[in-house]
């Protein structure tokens, strides 16, 4: 359904010149497929989202490459034909929903909006609609709430709002980056569990972006890994959990500390990620990686087969720890 | 039985605030009664809400409680003068979340480090200075760090020099208010480390506050799970993770995700419903009961008692003793995991 091959994004740099923040990033999903995108700050991975949808400004981020989606390469669209697809084919909802919502309108008037921008239905119609998805995401009297402002919510409620908004005109794809990263983690319970359902109800395909590898172990069955602007695995959740095959996976997964004794050390990575301006034609995690041998300074293609890529000439012989000993 | 004196401990503490203009009250922290030995680490597990930062406040004697008491080495830390609390409070330190909020951007590391000794202006200047770069050496911050300033570090860095900082002048007491919750999981284990190591090192006693249970599993060696104000249950740390007597602590360490292949996982899960109630007009008896799978009558008449269950394991719930598990689920599900 979606396609996704050699994405490089540049970002103009104050100075003159550009830097890549993203390259030769490939990626698919299938239809209804849940995948994480996992990765440190700054790697990544919220460019990533953003590009998809192209929702990065013109003015400061190149993109190329192709972004297939059913069939259709978005980069090529015009903005006028892009905007029926945000929202109608992929919708995206973000960390903080309170950013995303407008202040000055009822959350319920919101929802129809959307409704309407994308379907021409008629006020009544979209208000039954906005009622039902109010609903459908478990907000407790709908009729009561439609007419309340996004500041008298809480952000359990608000993330849920967004849910319905994301939802309302039954998008192929969701892209959630962090959504319940702002969240306790009850509620962070119930989100993901919503989010499950609905998405398996509808058949929707989910892209969910985050740092917790917990929440992709729930959330998801396929997982991403992204070191500084690249995939650097790419593989079945369980699998990577028991057997990573990068050395940073490995690495994120080891520095947790639910996985060591308590007050024993924690094999933390040393170093730490490499500035743009740093990166040499080598694998770029080479200088953190207690694995490095001199081939590592050669530039690293995706090695392994369709069910395991991973970027890392030593994936055949180096047995990793993973989440589990 | 005559205990030790404690470092620290706290009695009947209330911290309420004035809210809006309705004269409401905010019952932040409701009632807690704790203690810390030294060299001990107390971890404070609960969600947004519940008054963990600012019981960690009173703690650390920053705010005044309403009603109780908060001892500092079995001293009233409310009833000394403004002097003696100043020279007292050395003593207890705190360290926050956002590294760049509690350092002066324009300051270098190495005046914001020497800060507390040239305020408590013991020793020569040239003294002070060879003192802030060992504390420098101390965090895992090289000589160098001195001279710079505050945004040409990352934000692991950063909080390295705020606890330099909150070390300079010789604490026994650290009150850490999410000290690592805005960093990366790598540089978050760093940290971590460094707390161990520091507490080995200096005979530091920590009050670690944080929402991340796998954090408090691994540094605390007794945990307190806050809820709307009260500690509902308190006991050592292995017997709160493996072991929890309480049922909102089986519920926040179900809900939480861990990164295990699926077979590894429990086969249900507890998700609990609604949200936590506000602290202005917490519910009546037990404060759980309103998301509680076990409320009954019972609990919205009598606040459950404070009760020892093993050694030094304290929970406050109607239903400990009950052997069965009540079935009226209406208030949250258990589902099947994914």
């Amino acid at each position: 359904m979606l396609d996704v091959s050699e994405l490089n994004v540049f970002f103009k740099q104050p100075g003159g010149g550009e830097a890549r923040v993203i390259s030769d990033l490939s990626l698919g999903i299938a239809r209804g497929e849940r995948v994480g995108l996992v990765g440190e700050s700054g790697c990544g991975k919220t460019v990533t989202g953003l590009a998809l949808l192209s929702l990065l400004p013109a003015e400061t981020a190149r993109v190329t490459g192709r972004i297939a989606f059913e069939g259709t390469d978005l980069t090529l669209l015009s903005e006028r034909r892009m905007r029926d697809v945000r929202g109608r084919s992929i919708a995206m909802i973000f960390q903080e929903p309170m950013s995303a919502l407008d202040p000055v309108f009822t959350v319920g008037g919101q929802i129809a909006e959307t409704i309407r921008t994308h379907f021409g239905v008629g006020r009544k119609e979209a208000r039954e609609r906005a009622l039902a998805a109010l609903a459908d995401v478990g907000i407790p009297l709908p009729s009561r709430r439609y007419d309340e402002y996004p500041h008298q919510l809480s952000g359990g409620m608000r993330q849920r709002i967004m849910i319905a908004i994301a939802l309302s005109c039954e998008p192929a794809l969701l892209i959630a980056d962090e959504p319940t990263t702002a969240l306790d983690v009850t509620i962070q319970a119930q989100i993901i569990e919503l989010l499950l359902s609905l998405t398996a109800k509808r058949g929707t395909a989910l892209l969910f972006i985050t740092h917790d590898l917990g929440v992709v172990a729930e959330a998801c069955t396929r997982v991403i890994t992204m070191y500084a602007g690249e995939v650097v695995e790419d593989a079945a959740v369980d699998d990577v959990l028991a057997h990573p095959r990068h050395p940073y996976t490995s690495g994120l997964l080891r520095s947790l500390p639910r996985l060591s004794l308590p007050k024993t050390p924690l094999p933390a990575i040393p170093g730490r990620l490499p500035a743009l301006a740093e990166l040499g034609s080598g694998c770029r995690f080479a200088p953190r990686c207690t694995h490095a041998v001199t081939a590592c300074a050669q530039a690293q293609p995706l090695r392994g087969d369709e069910s395991h890529r991973v970027r890392c000439c030593r994936y055949a012989e180096l047995s990793l720890a993973g989440a589990v000993s | 039985m005559t205990a030790p004196v404690p470092l620290l401990d706290v009695e009947d503490l209330e911290v309420h605030f004035p809210s809006g203009n309705r004269g409401e009250t905010v019952k932040a922290v409701d009632g807690v009664t704790l203690s810390l030995a030294p060299g001990e680490t107390l971890g404070i597990i609960g969600e947004s809400g519940s008054g963990k930062s600012t019981l960690g406040r009173a703690m650390a004697g920053f705010l005044k409680p309403t009603h109780g008491l908060v001892r500092h080495l079995g001293l009233d830390a409310g009833a000394m003068r403004p002097g003696e609390f100043a020279k007292h409070r050395r003593a207890f330190q705190m360290v926050f979340q956002d590294p760049n909020a509690a350092l002066d951007p324009r300051m270098s590391i190495g005046q914001s480090v020497r800060e507390p000794l040239d305020i408590v202006n013991v020793d020569t200047r040239a003294q002070r200075e060879r003192r802030m770069l060992d504390l420098l050496d101390r965090v895992g911050l090289g000589a160098e760090f001195a001279l710079r300033y505050p945004h040409e570090l990352s934000g692991g860095q950063k909080q390295r020099a705020n606890i330099a900082r909150a070390i300079a002048l010789e604490p026994k007491v650290l009150v850490c208010d999410e000290v690592v919750a805005a960093l990366d999981v790598s540089i978050q284990a760093d940290i971590l480390n460094l707390f161990v190591r520091l507490q080995a090192e200096l005979g530091l006693a920590y009050v670690f506050i944080t929402h991340a249970l796998g954090v408090a599993a691994h540094i605390a060696d007794r945990i307190a799970v806050m809820y709307l104000g009260k500690v509902v249950e308190l006991g050592p740390a292995g017997d709160i993770m493996h072991d929890p007597l309480h049922p909102y602590t089986e519920a926040l360490l179900s809900s939480e995700p861990v990164p295990v292949p699926r077979a590894l996982r429990p086969e249900t899960r507890i998700v609990l419903m609604g949200e936590i109630p506000s602290p202005v007009s917490p519910p009546s008896g037990c404060r759980f009961r309103t998301r509680c799978w076990l409320a009954a009558e019972r609990c919205a008449e009598e606040a459950p008692a404070w009760r020892r269950y093993g050694r030094d394991h304290w929970n406050a719930c109607h239903f400990t003793d009950v052997a069965e598990a009540s079935d009226r689920d209406r208030f949250a599900v258990r589902l099947p995991t994914r």
